[in-house]
């Protein structure tokens, strides 16, 4: 697919910012892995009968706040990255890096319902009457997916990072 | 909202999303694209050159998902969900997605 007029450099939304915002974006990926880690730890202890309820609470505030702090902040990289990247670089040479990139953007939106979902179940552990008995496992269930969801992306975007960084030519 | 309102509402979202994400990107219906070089958004499908569908799949999504959540506030539960039944459901539809877009990239040239 031809990709049209290429606009002159500067002209896309925070294209400007670019560099910067990517330098951000790679710290809270190492964010949103260190604390959806921990959540899917905590949920995996709770449902093997740990009572780690205090932990799971933090980590339901911290991980979704990183997580979607960071799709948001991918969301705001991306018209740079599909101009300047994907349509002058991997559409041209490297088309499986471009899928390879789609797949990631991807795993990242659907990790956030699997995370929100988990931390909803967890709010209904500690409530009274206690939940239906499988709740710590589906709970643990949808959190280390979640999670195993965050470390690919992170690898994936670490990976096509280093074949073509946004801001460079 | 009742703790198996809860329950059922958030596996129900996961399902929605789920769903809704993969019809709209594999069957690639009309949605919200928007185009970076002209700084605009509008309805319609499917993208050229440069325009891009993302946003806007995962707004229908999202927008799919909180409709369900609220949805299940209003619907009765008279009895505990099955969660297992739900979860496999809604893990069986995100699985729907991985294994689509993964075979996007196996088909790459």
């Amino acid at each position: 697919m031809s990709p049209g007029p290429i606009p002159p450099a500067g002209t896309l939304a925070f294209e400007s910012a670019s560099v910067g915002m990517l330098v951000v974006h790679a710290v809270l990926g190492f964010t949103s892995v260190g604390a959806s880690t921990h959540h899917a730890v905590y949920s995996v202890l709770i449902a093997r009968g740990q009572k780690r309820f205090a932990q799971l609470r933090r980590f339901s505030l911290i991980a979704p706040a990183a997580v979607i702090t960071q799709v948001l902040l991918g969301m705001a990289l991306y018209p740079t990255y599909r101009v300047r990247v994907r349509a002058a670089d991997f559409d041209l040479h490297a088309p499986v890096l471009t899928q390879l990139f789609d797949l990631k953007e991807h795993l990242a939106a659907l990790s956030v319902p699997l995370l929100l979902g988990a931390v909803l179940l967890g709010r209904t552990l500690t409530q009274d009457p206690p939940p239906p008995p499988a709740t710590p496992k589906v709970l643990a269930t949808l959190s280390v997916t979640a999670a195993a969801f965050i470390w690919t992306t992170a690898l994936i975007g670490s990976y096509i990072t280093a074949r073509h960084p946004v801001g460079m030519p | 909202m009742t703790q198996a309102q809860t329950l059922r509402g958030a596996l129900w979202s996961i399902q929605a999303y789920a769903a809704f994400y993969l019809l709209q990107g594999g069957l690639k219906l009309a949605g919200v694209i928007y185009d970076p070089a002209a700084h605009r958004a509008f309805f319609g499908g499917p993208p050229q050159g440069t325009q891009m569908r993302y946003y806007g799949d995962v707004l229908g999504a999202s927008a799919a998902a909180l409709a369900v959540f609220a949805l299940s506030r209003f619907l009765p539960a008279k009895r505990p969900p099955d969660l297992w039944i739900l979860t496999g459901t809604a893990l069986a539809l995100i699985a729907f997605d991985v294994t689509f877009f993964f075979s996007r990239v196996l088909a790459a040239p």
